[in-house]
């Protein structure tokens, strides 16, 4: 059974901006532990 | 990054078999910075470890989509550890507490929606056994790869680009072993890159503050897969769109993505017109070895 695009997408979109909403939430500065 | 590489490697399967490969991924990233790290102090090192990057990616090339996605984030690390920053503690809380993060989302996805994706992946021992097929070819490769990946940077860095290894990764995105797999790779690569640097550069300018830019990051992710799958170009175009509005998401100063335009077309490029003379120079060796060592018997 494969996953349907739209649930792909939605999966896809959780997992990579949340790490950077989390950075911009708790992070003392931009860039916080995305240092580079 | 270690976000998106695990969840490039999440083929489906056991809770176990995910948090393997993607706990592989966390394991491949800090390598490459640790390794990175180690060498940064020397300029001749770092060649050294940048075309030690080349030869990990040629040997795992023929493997599994999910060995080339290792390679490239290993060889993404070693960029990062060698030319930007030190390797930390800090960094290797944060690159293993994403990846639990994106192993979470992949089970609890598929627990909550009472789907679970079976495992799309060969057994470990195929994916070997595919690594080990076609030797000669595989060697030759790696060579091609040890001088491909130095030389992209090199020129990236001698044409006073600003994010030289752009143009390293560019190269490890676009070079397969097969001419057709990769002439269509840098095709797709060029034009995508163009297109999302484009929409990212307009974006940012029309639209620019924290929200917005925020907004404009869910849609990139959105669009990632279905843009994909209509065409290759625009699936690069989301995700590289993504990837400059997340620059300018976190920089300290407004524009700087704007700023990276031209390099990130520039450096993509180096690496795709590398690879092109890195393939025709792959095949030259590989028909001289093969005659070679058809011309000496006993071999």
């Amino acid at each position: 059974m494969s996953e349907s695009l739209s649930a792909r997408s939605i999966r896809f979109a959780i997992t990579v901006t949340a790490p950077i909403a989390l950075n911009l939430v708790l992070g003392p500065q931009p860039g916080w532990f995305m240092r580079w | 990054m270690t976000a998106i590489a695990a969840y490039g490697v999440d083929n489906g399967g056991s809770a176990g078999l995910r948090l393997a490969w993607m706990g592989a991924v966390g394991v491949a990233i800090i390598a490459g910075a640790g390794i990175g790290s180690l060498v940064a102090a020397s300029h001749g090192f770092t060649i050294v470890a940048f075309a030690f990057g080349g030869v990990v990616y040629a040997l795992s090339e023929s493997g599994h989509q999910a060995t080339l996605t290792l390679a490239r984030f290993f060889c993404f690390g070693l960029a990062i550890g060698a030319l930007y920053m030190r390797i930390v503690p800090l960094d290797i809380a944060v690159v293993f507490g994403f990846v639990l993060f994106t192993w979470a989302v992949s089970a609890g996805w598929d627990f909550f929606s009472r789907r679970w994706r079976p495992a799309e992946l060969p057994a470990l021992r195929a994916i070997f056994n595919a690594m080990r097929a076609r030797l000669l070819e595989r060697w030759t490769f790696a060579i091609v790869l040890a001088i491909a990946v130095p030389v992209s940077y090199l020129i990236s860095n001698a044409t006073g680009q600003q994010k030289p290894y752009w143009a390293m990764l560019a190269l490890v995105l676009v070079l397969r072993v097969d001419f057709h797999s990769s002439r269509k790779l840098m095709v797709e690569r060029f034009v995508g890159t163009m297109l999302g640097v484009t929409i990212a550069a307009l974006y940012a300018a029309l639209l620019p503050g924290q929200l917005p830019l925020t907004i404009g990051l869910v849609l990139a992710a959105l669009a990632r897969w279905p843009a994909q799958q209509r065409h290759g170009a625009l699936g690069v175009g989301a995700i590289t769109a993504f990837v400059m509005l997340m620059i300018e998401l976190v920089a300290s100063s407004q524009g700087q993505a704007i700023g990276l335009f031209a390099a990130r077309v520039v450096d993509t490029a180096i690496g795709c017109g590398v690879a092109l003379l890195a393939l025709l120079l792959e095949r030259a060796l590989y028909w001289a070895a093969r005659g070679w060592l058809r011309a000496t018997p006993g071999l």
